[in-house]
């Protein structure tokens, strides 16, 4: 039927490409068909596909004589758009797309059909991966509306525009967080530019009075919500009332990978918030929402041990969390 | 009634305990974790829980076996959509967030009174 040159090129073809007379018989197929397959099929004897077993996308087993290509020869009409399943005798499967096209003599007669498979596995692998990652978004969606949520319902006894100022404030530090998370691609925030993220706004106008020390590591998407939230809270609270609140007032942030402590399997961050310069401390405020984040939520939510101290000379936070609960990765690199 | 809330947000789970106190329930224990759920499960017992399905990118799952096992009505909260229960949810209420504390309310009412 084909020539030694045009044998040659049929293998040499990188797509699986076979063909049948008019009642389906297999009269010929490429190399690539046979890897597809698993198996080389009889010659003029084996009909329609020369697959082992053949399954709907479903998972239904599909009867060869049903298969595309069965379709296309009984109805005379190349089939478009179908999806079907091998399993090769070795128990392996691949997902293809037939492209089963009748072939017809002079008078239009149907006297046999070409099929060509094009294997789709590593797209619908990839599909299904898709799906579970719109499925975590969804998720992480929800989760972070009904935090927002939460925040919103926890805000009382505010005047109706300090609320909308304070809620507004807060959504854009949470969303601020979140771009890190996303732009990270949920695996870690560098904590410094979590930090800043929530700085921002300070950051230029007083970039000289914010100093910021530690190493370089990278903090959890849970973790970094929950710290946005709460470094956030400080920083608001420094414009308004501590150390940015002047002209001359300082704030240092530090951090360190403290060893385990007496009686802990566990090495923990130890973060600090220190204020100097500001106004001075006059005793320590009711409780807020602001103070139940930077301490409740945080001890709650990272099991961290929270110092909170309103010294004269300013507000002292320092928090301790567990490695496993915060740290992306091992903290790596010099001190920024 | 004393529930137990296991829920790994702050914010939502300060939420819960507001939602189960102000119902007029006893709160056990609100906890953000599987491991320290099932540290008060060996130590106390409760008499309903509000699950979060996911904490901390874990399944709350082996909690839910744990409340199974006892027979201890429990209520799942998740982030996920209707259908994607883990296996111990079978049968249970579970609520979508972000949620209405009046829904959250009446499931909470519906769990605890064919328990007592």
């Amino acid at each position: 039927m084909l020539n030694m040159l045009q044998a040659d090129l049929y293998d040499a073809l990188p797509a699986s490409v076979y063909t049948v007379d008019a009642e389906g018989r297999i009269t010929s197929y490429n190399r690539a068909a046979v890897d597809l397959w698993g198996r080389e099929p009889e010659l003029n004897s084996d009909q329609w596909c020369g697959s082992w077993r053949l399954f709907h996308p479903d998972g239904r087993p599909l009867p060869h004589d049903e298969c595309p290509m069965a379709i296309a020869l009984k109805e005379g009409r190349p089939v478009r758009g179908a999806e079907a399943i091998a399993e090769r005798p070795d128990g392996t499967r691949v997902h293809f797309e037939p492209y089963p096209t009748p072939v017809r003599d002079k008078g239009g007669r149907v006297v046999g059909a070409i099929n060509v498979l094009v294997d789709i596995t590593e797209r619908k692998a990839y599909e299904r991966h898709l799906k579970v990652v719109l499925g975590e978004v969804n998720h992480r969606s929800k989760n972070l509306l009904a935090v927002t949520k939460a925040i919103a319902d926890q805000m009382k006894g505010k005047s109706v525009r300090e609320f909308r100022n304070r809620f507004s404030e807060r959504i854009s530090g949470l969303a601020n967080s979140h771009d890190l998370i996303v732009n990270n691609d949920w695996h870690g925030v560098p904590l410094t530019e979590l930090v800043r993220s929530q700085l921002l706004g300070f950051d230029e106008i007083r970039r000289d009075r914010i100093r910021l020390t530690g190493p370089e590591c990278d903090i959890l998407p849970a973790a970094a919500q929950t710290l946005g939230m709460a470094l956030h809270e400080l920083a608001t609270n420094a414009t308004k009332h501590g150390s940015l609140s002047n002209a001359k007032g300082r704030v240092a942030i530090d951090w360190r990978i403290a060893p385990c402590a007496r009686g802990e399997t566990e090495k923990r961050l130890v973060l600090r918030w220190r204020e100097r310069g500001g106004p001075p401390v006059i005793g320590t405020p009711r409780g807020g929402y602001g103070l139940e984040v930077i301490d409740d939520f945080v001890a709650y939510g990272l099991d961290a041990q929270v110092t909170l101290s309103f010294k004269p000379t300013g507000l002292c936070w320092q928090i301790a969390v567990p490695v496993a609960l915060v740290l992306a990765a091992p903290a790596v690199g010099a001190p920024t | 009634v004393r529930v137990l809330i296991v829920e790994d947000e702050a914010p939502i789970a300060k939420a819960i305990r507001e939602t189960v106190s102000l119902a007029g329930h006893a709160v056990a224990a609100v906890v953000p974790s599987v491991t320290a759920a099932l540290a008060f499960l060996r130590a106390d017992s409760c008499d309903a829980a509000i699950l979060d399905v996911n904490l901390r990118g874990e399944s709350v799952e082996p909690v839910a076996a744990e409340l199974v096992l006892r027979q201890i009505p429990f209520l799942g909260l998740t982030g996920y959509g209707a259908g994607h229960h883990p296996p111990s949810f079978r049968g249970c209420v579970v609520i979508a967030k972000p949620f209405d504390i009046d829904v959250l309310d009446q499931a909470l009412s519906a769990l605890a009174s064919p328990a007592k």
